[in-house]
């Protein structure tokens, strides 16, 4: 049996005000200090809606490859929750705004972005002996969410694709996508189907309450044994919703008082549709930069992944590039001093031009460097044969210590490539 | 006449000349509250100390010269719908018992700001589900030209209490009946206007794409002048987006209408059921516009029988979907005896709401579900355009060619308490004269143009297209302006 | 239904919800009637689009958290409270 895994990532977006009213979109505060009658809910307060919120998805759903409804607009999605003050959630569902759209793994397999659709977070509820406490700051704050497709087939698959959600969300400023304030939640839907078979489960399992990535593939490997097991023994999963619990390491069935929920969608009767008007996008993107630090600079894969993980570290880089300097050097300085970010391009490079003339450029001698160190190091040589490339950190460093930080690092970081593919 | 029974502008004008005071305004209404009240059940909520004070410190205001607002000092009413920051708002019903706004309406604190003296809360059908004015859980208000009889509704104690003199003017809220029916009925005026022209911000919310906030006064340039104060854009209201308010235009208003103007008669809205001494008032009102050089013709609706089943339908899922929030955690009525949260939801809701209320959210609840969402409330929204469409044609040059419909505000005069109405077709009638201006987003006048002879007031409707709110005044002004049947005050 | 809209009916209020409900499926059938195949539905009658904010400009200031508690049937320390969400 092989697994169907989907996932819906909810991501709070970085704004000064809220989705739908101007109460502070903040973290830490007294609890319902930062709520007005529209969050609260209280009878006779409308929405307006928040345009940077709108702009922030837009883009991010431009980044993802979709296509953009230009008529899209919000419904209510009605259901009772004491988290959930209206008694139903501005959301979207017939016109989210994007839809259609992929993001591309490692291996070149691409995972379809089912929607990209924008609605207000709910209110915070938390379960005491006495009772529940309600708090509604987090109410109405801009909520964005990814829906894939059911593409991906292993934890591996599920993290990576979670980690590349996290980076272009953060490389667009859409969000600090910060996991252990809620910022960035993770929804799984798994299910197991036969080897072989491409047909849709029957049933899917929905695990709620995934903050880390670490916790994703917990809750994904204990799910494949679970439902595994449950088929071993000639039944069928029921289709449910479980949470996961991070302490025991398990998911738990969570029995809805509800059925199926039956949302009762319409139209949001006090907002006025959107009319989107998309310019292409301008700014580079992760993958963009990734492909160029490869195939233009020509930099090893670990450095570059390195270099692409965050939008400020590739805009240092291209700032240094800009100055003139070599893009080994470029990105080892960053890499091996992440402070350098605050200092002044042009007087790194100066730094660098200086080292760079007591450089051991002679051909010869860096052969002889990189030979000895390929040598004493059979195994991390094997493993980067292997495929694990981020090795070759090691390797360079090795080459740096034996040459005593003299080789110049752009001939040396060549020949380590030279002599490692033979 | 007392000076509860001046009109706004005949209070201003004395006031501004130093003749009466605030004080004086608002003690009359005061006076007429303490003999009327018990009979009309006009208020939820009176506030005579509160109102007094803010009496005095306008007219202090006003003698120290300093510059005051277009309504300063004068005596008014908000239906109960209206959210009034500290003051106790109801919507009628019990589950809002206790409920104190932290926040004030849009409407009420224009009107605040330009100087108007709240004096009380008026009664009405609870979150203004009826058309009689019977639904309030907070007993039923009567109609001050004959007690036995129904005020209109759901901005009952609105109308009531303008018509009696308890106040000078009153707000409203009209979502398929609930302005014009009780001015009708009160004989007084009521404006039902375009839809988006005045905020809902701060009015509870029944069918959020039905409402319009408005008011009810005892002559068209009253509706203008308090209309200038509360209409107009106002950014907590999406839907106001590019309103521009309605022009004041003070004690010589309306220059005249331009006798060019057709007006139309839609054949469907004089059907069979129409109670003959309705249908004879509303013909003479045609029939003096004709005189004065209107043109008046026959058209047709072809889309009218249709507004009942598009309204209720559409009308019911908003309810349904605005209700949920009345659910006993964060504000007032609150069943806490069962065990867990899930009974909270249930006991407070189902002992909270009236009955009606109850079945409202249900039916909403019903039309909106899986299975039924396209046959029934998305094929609403449908029939609501092609029922949109039978008024733009309707007053397209190039088609119908009317500037201003003519109907009954009412197929009957008002009916005895308890009484619900018997004749299916009368009730069904009721509602389609009203309804389709509201699911086409239009404006709506209510003018009083005659009695019956038990002494019952008529109501007459204008209809214009959006934001025709203006021409409608001025077309009813020159009616008003030449039968004063204001003049025949209610014997109390 | 009830369920869904979290109500219950008494005994004597059921007979007229079920005279309510079958006027409104006779009123569903009579839209049937009409052709509405070639005609939008009509959700919003202002024909406005794209209204929408900024997020710099502050409308209102928040209620603070006394005020926003005020007619909370049961508070504690800041939080409104109800009984245990199982």
């Amino acid at each position: 049996m092989k697994p169907v895994i989907g996932l819906e990532i909810h991501i709070q977006l970085k704004t000064q005000t809220k989705m739908f009213c101007s109460c502070a979109n903040a973290w830490e505060a007294e609890p319902n200090s930062k709520t007005c009658p529209i969050c609260l809910g209280l009878p006779g307060a409308i929405p307006t809606i928040n345009k940077l919120a709108v702009d922030l998805v837009v883009k991010t759903s431009q980044a993802l490859n979709c296509a953009i409804n230009n008529h899209s607009f919000f419904e209510r999605k009605n259901y009772f929750y004491p988290d959930l003050p209206k008694g139903f959630q501005i959301s979207q569902h017939r016109k989210p705004i994007g839809i259609n759209g992929y993001l591309e793994l490692g291996n070149a397999k691409k995972i379809n972005i089912t929607d990209v659709h924008l609605e207000e977070d709910t209110g915070k509820s938390m379960h005491t002996d006495e009772g529940t406490l309600l708090d509604f700051n987090k109410c109405g704050i801009p909520l964005m969410e990814i829906v894939s497709g059911p593409e991906l087939e292993s934890a591996e698959e599920a993290v990576e694709y979670s980690k590349k959600i996290y980076q272009l969300v953060r490389w667009l400023e859409v969000s600090e996508c910060d996991m252990e304030k809620g910022q960035m939640r993770l929804e799984l839907n798994i299910s197991l189907r036969p080897e072989g078979s491409t047909d849709l489960p029957s049933y899917k399992v929905e695990v709620k309450n995934i903050n880390s990535f670490k916790f994703l593939k917990n809750a994904i490997d204990y799910e494949i044994k679970r439902q595994t097991e449950i088929f071993d023994k000639g039944e069928k999963p029921t289709q449910e919703n479980r949470g996961f619990d991070d302490v025991k390491g398990k998911t738990v069935s969570q029995r809805e008082k509800e059925e199926a929920h039956d949302y009762r969608y319409f139209p949001e009767p006090d907002l006025p549709p959107l009319r989107l008007e998309t310019k292409p996008l301008t700014e580079i993107l992760p993958q963009e930069a990734f492909k160029k630090l490869l195939e233009k600079f020509k930099l090893p894969m670990a450095m570059a992944e390195q270099l692409t993980r965050e939008k400020s570290v590739y805009q240092f880089f291209e700032k240094l590039i800009e100055e003139g300097m070599g893009p080994v050097g470029a990105g080892n300085i960053i890499i091996n001093k992440p402070s350098v970010l605050q200092e002044d391009p042009k007087i790194i490079n100066q730094k660098s031009k200086i080292k760079n003339q007591n450089l051991i450029k002679d051909d010869t001698i860096i052969n002889n460097i990189v030979e000895k160190v390929l040598a004493s190091n059979p195994k991390v040589v094997a493993d980067y044969k292997a495929g694990k490339e981020e090795t070759v950190k090691f390797l360079m460093g090795q080459v740096m210590k034996e040459s005593k930080g003299q080789a110049d690092p752009q001939l040396a970081s060549q020949k380590l490539q030279e002599l490692l593919k033979q | 006449m007392e000076l509860c029974d001046l009109t706004v502008l005949q209070a201003k004008e004395r006031l501004e000349k130093g003749e009466i005071t605030s004080v004086d305004l608002v003690s009359s209404c005061f006076e007429r509250i303490e003999k009327v009240e018990k009979a009309l059940n006009s208020f939820i909520l009176l506030r005579k100390e509160e109102a007094l004070g803010e009496a005095q410190e306008i007219d202090k205001a006003r003698k120290s010269g300093k510059s005051l607002g277009s309504l300063a000092g004068i005596p008014y009413a908000a239906k109960d719908i209206f959210c009034t920051e500290g003051i106790e708002t109801t919507a009628g019903s019990n589950i809002l018992k206790g409920f104190i706004p932290p926040y004030e309406s849009t409407v009420t604190k224009r009107l605040k700001e330009a100087g108007a003296i709240l004096i009380g809360k008026t009664n009405c059908d609870a979150f203004a589900h009826g058309s009689s004015g019977e639904n309030s859980d907070f007993g039923p208000t009567k109609n001050p030209y004959n007690p036995q009889y129904v005020p209109g509704g759901s901005s009952s104690g609105s109308g009531s209490s303008v018509a009696a003199g308890e106040c000078l003017f009153a707000t409203g809220t009209d979502t398929g009946s609930s302005i014009r029916l009780p001015a009708g009925f009160c004989n007084v005026v009521g404006l039902k206007p375009t839809y988006g022209l005045v905020s809902r911000y701060g009015v509870i919310s029944m069918a959020s794409s039905l409402d319009c906030p408005g008011v009810i006064t005892r002559d068209i340039k009253d509706q203008a002048l308090v209309l200038s104060v509360i209409s107009g854009e106002d950014e907590l209201d999406a839907n106001t987006k590019g309103a521009k308010n309605i022009k004041n235009r003070g004690s010589d208003p309306f220059q005249g209408s331009d006798p060019n103007l057709k007006i139309g008669l839609p054949k469907e809205y004089f059907a069979k059921g129409i109670d003959p001494e309705v249908k004879e008032a509303i013909m003479q009102a045609a029939k003096f516009y004709e005189n004065l050089g209107f043109k008046v013709k026959e058209i047709s609706l072809p889309h009218t029988e249709y507004g009942v089943a598009a309204y209720y339908l559409i009308c019911h899922s908003e309810v349904s979907s605005n209700l949920a929030r009345n659910d006993g955690v964060r504000f007032s009525f609150s069943d806490r005896s069962g065990s867990d949260y899930q009974s909270v939801y249930f006991n407070s809701r189902s002992r909270g709401f009236g009955a009606e209320a109850k079945r409202r959210i249900m039916l909403g609840t019903y039309v909106l579900s899986a299975g039924y969402y396209e046959a029934y409330y998305e094929r609403a929204a449908r029939v609501r355009r092609l029922i949109k469409e039978d008024f733009d044609k309707a007053f397209d040059p190039k088609v119908n060619d009317v500037d201003v419909i003519l109907t009954p505000v009412s197929p009957t005069p008002p009916f005895k308490l308890g009484e619900k109405v018997n004749d299916p077709l009368q009730m069904y009638l009721s509602d389609i004269l009203l309804v389709g201006v509201n699911l086409s987003g239009i404006a709506g006048l209510s003018v009083p143009c005659g009695f019956t002879k038990s002494a019952l007031p008529i109501g007459m409707q204008l209809i214009g297209p959006r934001f025709s709110d203006e021409l409608l005044l001025e077309v009813g002004y020159q009616y008003e302006k030449e039968h004063q049947w204001i003049e025949r005050k209610p014997e109390l | 239904m009830a369920k869904l809209a979290r109500i219950e009916l008494d005994k004597d209020e059921a007979p007229v919800f079920a005279q309510q409900l079958s006027r409104i499926v006779s009123y569903a059938d009579k839209l049937q009637e009409v052709d509405t195949s070639k005609v939008e539905p009509l959700f919003n009658t202002t024909e406005l689009v794209d209204v929408v904010r900024k997020d710099d400009q502050k409308y209102q200031e928040p209620l603070g958290q006394d005020k926003a508690l005020d007619n909370a049937p049961e508070k504690d320390k800041g939080y409104f409270k109800i009984k245990q969400v199982l």
